[in-house]
């Protein structure tokens, strides 16, 4: 016993020796690409889809000679979606050395990793959606492919009111991205109301066993059309009880749901539903391909943020093709904000706060198990 | 009214699905005043072999009643042999340790358990079967009860009337009460306690893995952390009921599922877990043995 | 477990041993065979037989179980002798007292100051030579450390187990963030303001609950800790799940830290250029506050009142019948853990300067609860090393990438099962065998077989487990 203590004292002093690693250069050897995002806990698939969209831009740019003559190497490190943890991935990133980060995968994570890159290096996420991330200008090198909150909520209630909708019921699932959408959504009605008459503003609780309250609610207030704020999972799982208590309200939501994990998950019960998404890239062969490159190495379906990932790393891969370096930060934020690069998300270019320019939104309803683009004018 | 009706049932469903798994967490609290914390992984673990169960076997050609009950069959022997494997590994050597050793070796194993689900099948929900068949005389009531609540609710009466028997009438179950009283006088007289206990962790292991089936039928998805979130709603449900009590875990298991649901309903949903645990703070602060636990006379 | 007549053939036990492991390696294969070998392919709704996978886990089941089954017998040998011992009724091992370990030595021998200031003056100087990602770790461990030993007094010296921990932890640092972002208060005025909002938080929440003991007390604890973080999730002034960002560092006497004086800690003390000076700033606060918490601590669990708190945690009711006002001493227990919760909130919030509901989640409460069960419970060394562990063993196992959680859960389970005790366990009764004569103070084998378990520290119930 005393053997084994005096072992595992001195194992966790050891431990933090090798803690410390080398901030090495990069060697002229593979060039190394950090990603920093969930890949643990209950975000990882989302964390994944993110991995999966950059991996297949690099295995892109590797079987056509690597960037800048090197093979592309992704550095991965976990943060589990967490505020508290993404720090220490985000500066074991930072302290090898690199400088072309991707990530991170949730909004608040990338909130405290922010902080921690200190516009050390260049970051692009394209899972985290909070406006404030490029509002507030604090971080010159943060840049992002995938739409802000604001942006869907206006779509959606031009779309309402076409339709005539009067009453409106609001959920959203608690979480960063969901409540966003949500009060957005809300506050756009508050301005502008027209008939529309907001009969209910709720949370609901994630990964619940049943959503059957939530269902007498909608029908207590009759709800013409639910307006959701979250993921696919809670969302079809509550759309499918509401079909099987007989409740036809229509359910509109975010990009959150134009997934076809959505339409795999909820059935024939998601039949009808709406959801906001980046252009149809149905018809682009690029995007065709990377579905098939998909479907061979993993066995998952393709992930919510895969498009946004890759098209990320593909704009990333060609600012530090064109800026000729892959240290230089100002330089590689001179191309992505200067330059249009076709990616398979379409074409990227990003403008001075780090959003994306031109990432318009459609609206898509499902029918026959597929989503179609509803054509507004 | 109507509404009434509607939260009402909504909460006896909820109440029923908490009670399904409330009931194995009771039963080893019972036995050996352990929180099983690896209980809602147990859960979790029966719903993804019975998810694949059913895809093998319904590739065969099974259908119906039949794949529903040998999909849960194999779901339950799945479960007890990790319930099983899960108690000789991470709490018999820590026997007559302190309370709460067990306990963090049982976290360990949770998060073990959740990981190794999710390396070795997906980190993504994954759809489950509807495997209910149809009820035909349900259809004019389907606006309040579904089919599969009605088999959630009838297997969580049944399952709670025999294990009420099994601990009342069997050896086994007499040997069980006789663990739960006095391990060393049950050992004195002749109770072989580790057989006792891998029999109640098979016995739970098996509930939880029937209740995964259902739940999952209920749910129509599964991820490998539904266990947690379960798990721990269960596990609140056990304690208000009077931990260690069988017909306490499934009454605590309903009031607390009455809680969220009429919470939701008439105050607001977002507030529902705070309201729900407030009750349950306030009731266990008037009855602190919980509803049907019994005052226990502490010898010095 | 053990078979001491295998000794005797080693031939035979060698082949007993290989014929176990393989049987545990066939039963490991036989659990894992569905959820390892079929794969579901949900965008075609198929599934897919591989088991490409089983052979490894095979031949890694087989060799695992040989050591375990090695380990666990050592274990037990060292039962056994105990056990031996006890019913001899041996003077010697009650006068001999606890097995002296590495750090009773050092701590009772003439080294013990320059062995502390040895140790401290690497302490203060390592955030000066290491890399920022170091410096971070070392502030998060830290603050865990604060936290454990707040808990350790709670759970490990009162022996009452509170599963909402967290909660004020949450109070601590949202007092800051929220004072901070409204009334724009600074971080000293805020760090007693956290302390003490915690500390009055733990009092209202400890009126109603000094009724209740053993796992009633944990459920009460565990809801109070979701109804915080459910509540902060909830409120339009927390800003929700968003959480509150751009919470500022903490100050130094209103100096820019990383202005001049970072060029100057750059030029001559080869910190690394990187480094944000704030915090270093915050490692020293957080290493000051560890070090005030551990002779409070220290203090505390040698006064009339941490006499009070073991007392209570051994039996409550012989505790009472001892004249201790069993309610004022749980109260202040609960309060005064609730108050290091509040001031490691508060540094919390300074050092990530965001936050948000997810962070004080019911997970955190359990880890901070492993760190004292882990460490020793009872134990200021033992908590320390817990936290230590339970910290940086996660970060050491990012190389692992996406098995670093399989691993650290598999590791909690073995160091709880061949240190159940924790890893430096409770040692304070040391000093009673300066009293003890031959036959030791009460004489007798039955008051030395007590004596030896108490002497074994941790292996105490937390509250009378209800059963009597």
């Amino acid at each position: 016993m005393k053997s084994l203590v005096k072992f595992l004292a001195t194992l966790a002093l050891a431990a933090f020796l090798p803690l410390a690693p080398t901030a090495q250069a990069q060697d002229g050897g593979t060039l190394k690409i950090g990603f920093g995002g969930a890949l643990l806990g209950d975000t990882a698939s989302y964390g994944l889809s993110n991995l999966y969209g950059i991996e297949y831009a690099a295995a892109q740019v590797n079987a056509k000679g690597g960037l800048l003559g090197r093979q592309i190497e992704i550095v991965t490190e976990d943060d589990s979606c967490r505020p508290d943890l993404a720090p220490e991935a985000a500066l074991k990133l930072a302290n090898q050395g690199l400088k072309l980060i991707m990530g991170h995968t949730c909004s608040g994570a990338t909130r405290s990793a922010l902080s921690s890159y200190n516009n050390r290096v260049i970051l692009i996420s394209s899972s985290a959606t909070e406006v404030a991330l490029t509002e507030d200008g604090a971080s010159p090198y943060f840049f992002r492919t995938t739409p802000r909150d604001d942006a869907q909520a206006t779509i959606q209630l031009k779309y309402m009111k076409q339709k005539g909708y009067k009453k409106v019921a609001i959920l959203h699932d608690k979480g960063d991205y969901g409540i966003a959408l949500a009060e957005k959504m809300q506050n756009d009605i508050k301005a502008d109301p027209g008939d529309i008459q907001i009969v209910l503003f709720q949370g609901i609780t994630s990964g619940e066993v049943s959503y059957d309250d939530v269902v007498s609610l909608l029908r207590q207030n009759e709800a013409e059309v639910l307006i959701w704020g979250g993921y696919y999972s809670d969302a079809s799982k509550l759309i499918m009880q509401m079909r099987d208590k007989g409740l036809t309200t229509v359910v509109i939501g975010p990009d959150g749901l134009y997934n076809p994990s959505f339409i795999t998950l909820g059935g024939t019960a998601v039949e009808g539903s709406v959801a906001t998404g980046q252009a149809d890239l149905s018809n682009s062969e690029a995007a065709k391909a990377a579905i098939a490159d998909h479907n061979t190495r993993h066995t998952e379906e393709i992930g919510p943020y895969f498009f946004y990932a890759a098209g990320a790393a593909q704009a990333l891969f060609a600012a530090v093709e064109k800026a000729g370096t892959a240290d230089d930060l100002d330089a590689i934020k001179k191309h992505l904000t200067e330059d249009t690069v076709e990616t398979v998300m379409g074409p990227v270019r990003f403008d001075a706060k780090g959003d994306v320019i031109g990432a318009a939104f459609a609206l898509y309803e499902i029918k026959d198990g597929n989503f179609s683009e509803i054509k507004m004018d | 009214m109507n509404f009434f009706l509607d939260l009402f049932m909504s909460g006896l469903t909820k109440g029923s699905i908490y009670a399904l798994i409330a009931l194995g967490y009771t039963m080893v609290y019972g036995i050996i005043a352990l929180i099983n914390f690896a209980h809602g992984e147990i859960y979790m673990i029966g719903a993804f072999t019975a998810l694949l169960a059913s895809m093998v076997l319904g590739s065969l050609g099974l259908s119906g009643w039949g794949l529903l009950l040998s999909v849960a069959a194999i779901a339950a022997v799945y479960s007890a042999m990790y319930g099983w494997t899960v108690e000789r590994v991470a709490y018999k050597p820590l026997r007559g340790s302190s309370r709460l050793a067990p306990l963090i070796s049982a976290i360990g194993m949770s998060i073990f358990l959740q990981n190794y689900v999710q390396l070795a099948q997906s980190p993504n929900f994954l759809v489950f079967p509807d495997l209910v068949p149809q009820i035909d005389f349900l259809a004019p009531v389907a606006r309040y009860i579904s089919r599969t609540q009605l088999v959630i609710l009838l297997f969580t009466v049944f399952s709670m009337v025999g294990l009420t028997v099994f601990i009342k009438f069997t050896k086994m179950g007499m040997a069980m009460r006789a663990v739960a009283q006095d391990q060393t006088m049950a050992r004195l007289a002749g109770v072989n306690i580790d057989k006792v206990i891998s029999a109640t962790f098979v016995i739970g292991s098996i509930l939880a893995a029937l209740g995964g089936v259902l739940i999952g039928c209920s749910m129509r998805q599964i991820s490998f952390y539904i266990g947690f979130i379960a798990g721990m709603k269960a596990f609140t449900a056990a304690v208000l009921g009077g931990i260690g009590s069988i017909p306490g875990a499934v009454v605590g298991a309903l009031i607390l599922g009455f809680a969220e649901s009429f919470a939701a309903g008439y105050v607001s949903s977002s507030y529902k877990d705070v309201v729900a645990f407030i009750i349950l703070i306030i009731i266990l602060i008037f009855r602190p043995e919980g509803i049907m636990g019994q005052a226990q006379t502490q010898k010095v | 477990m053990t078979n001491p007549s295998s000794s005797q053939k080693p031939g035979r036990a060698i082949l007993a041993e290989i014929k176990a492991g393989l049987l545990a390696s066939l039963w490991i294969c036989l659990l894992a065979f569905p959820l390892m070998t079929l794969e579901i392919n949900p965008s075609s709704h198929t599934i897919s037989f591989s088991a490409s996978r089983l052979p490894f886990l095979a031949g890694a089941t087989f060799v695992l179980a040989i050591l375990w089954r090695f380990f666990l017998r050592r274990r037990a040998f060292q039962g056994v002798s105990k056990a031996v011992l006890k019913s001899e009724g041996l003077p010697e091992g009650l006068i001999k007292g606890p097995k002296p370990t590495w750090l009773t030595v050092v701590m009772g021998s003439r080294f013990r100051y320059p062995v502390l200031a040895i140790l401290l003056g690497f302490m203060a100087l390592l955030p000066f030579v290491s890399p920022p990602y170091l410096v971070n770790v070392m502030v998060k461990a830290l603050i865990y450390v604060s936290l454990g030993l707040g808990l350790n007094v709670v759970v490990g010296v009162s022996g009452l187990l509170n599963l909402g921990y967290v909660a004020f932890y949450a109070m601590g640092a949202y007092t800051y963030a929220l004072l901070g972002q409204y009334l724009g208060l600074g971080f000293w005025v805020c760090l007693p303001l956290g302390a003490l909002v915690a500390t009055l938080m733990g009092l209202l929440l400890g009126f109603p609950v000094i009724r209740l003991s053993g796992d009633y007390l944990a459920i009460v604890t565990l809801s109070f800790g979701e109804i915080t973080r459910l509540v902060l999730t909830n409120l339009d002034i927390t800003r929700g799940p968003r959480g509150i960002s751009n919470i500022r560092p903490a100050g130094f006497f209103g100096l820019d830290l990383n202005g001049p004086i970072k060029d100057f800690l750059v030029a001559n003390l080869g910190v690394d250029k990187d480094m944000d000076i704030n915090k270093i700033l915050t490692y020293f606060i957080i290493l000051g506050l560890v070090i005030l918490t551990i002779i409070c601590v220290f203090r505390l669990e040698n006064s009339r009142l941490g006499r009070a708190w073991l007392a209570m945690r051994e039996d409550e009711v012989a505790c009472q019948a001892m004249g201790i006002n069993k309610t004022r001493a749980k109260l202040t227990a609960f309060a005064l853990g609730s108050t290091w919760a509040g001031l490691a909130g508060v540094v919390f919030a300074s050092h990530l300067s965001f936050i948000n509901p997810t962070i004080f989640s019911f997970m955190e409460s359990i880890m901070i609860l492993s760190i004292v069960v882990l460490g020793g419970m009872g134990s200021i060394p033992g908590v320390i090393l817990g936290a230590l562990v339970l910290i940086v063993l996660p970060e050491q196992l990012r190389a692992f990438s996406q098995y670093r959680m399989l691993i650290f859960g598999a590791l909690m389970v073995l160091m709880m099962v061949f240190r159940p005790g924790g890893l430096i366990q409770s040692a304070r009764e040391v000093y009673l065998h300066k009293l003890g004569g031959q036959d030791g103070p009460q004489g007798g084998p039955a008051g030395g077989a007590a004596r030896i378990e108490a002497l074994n520290g941790a292996g105490r119930p937390v509250e009378g487990d209800g059963r009597g």
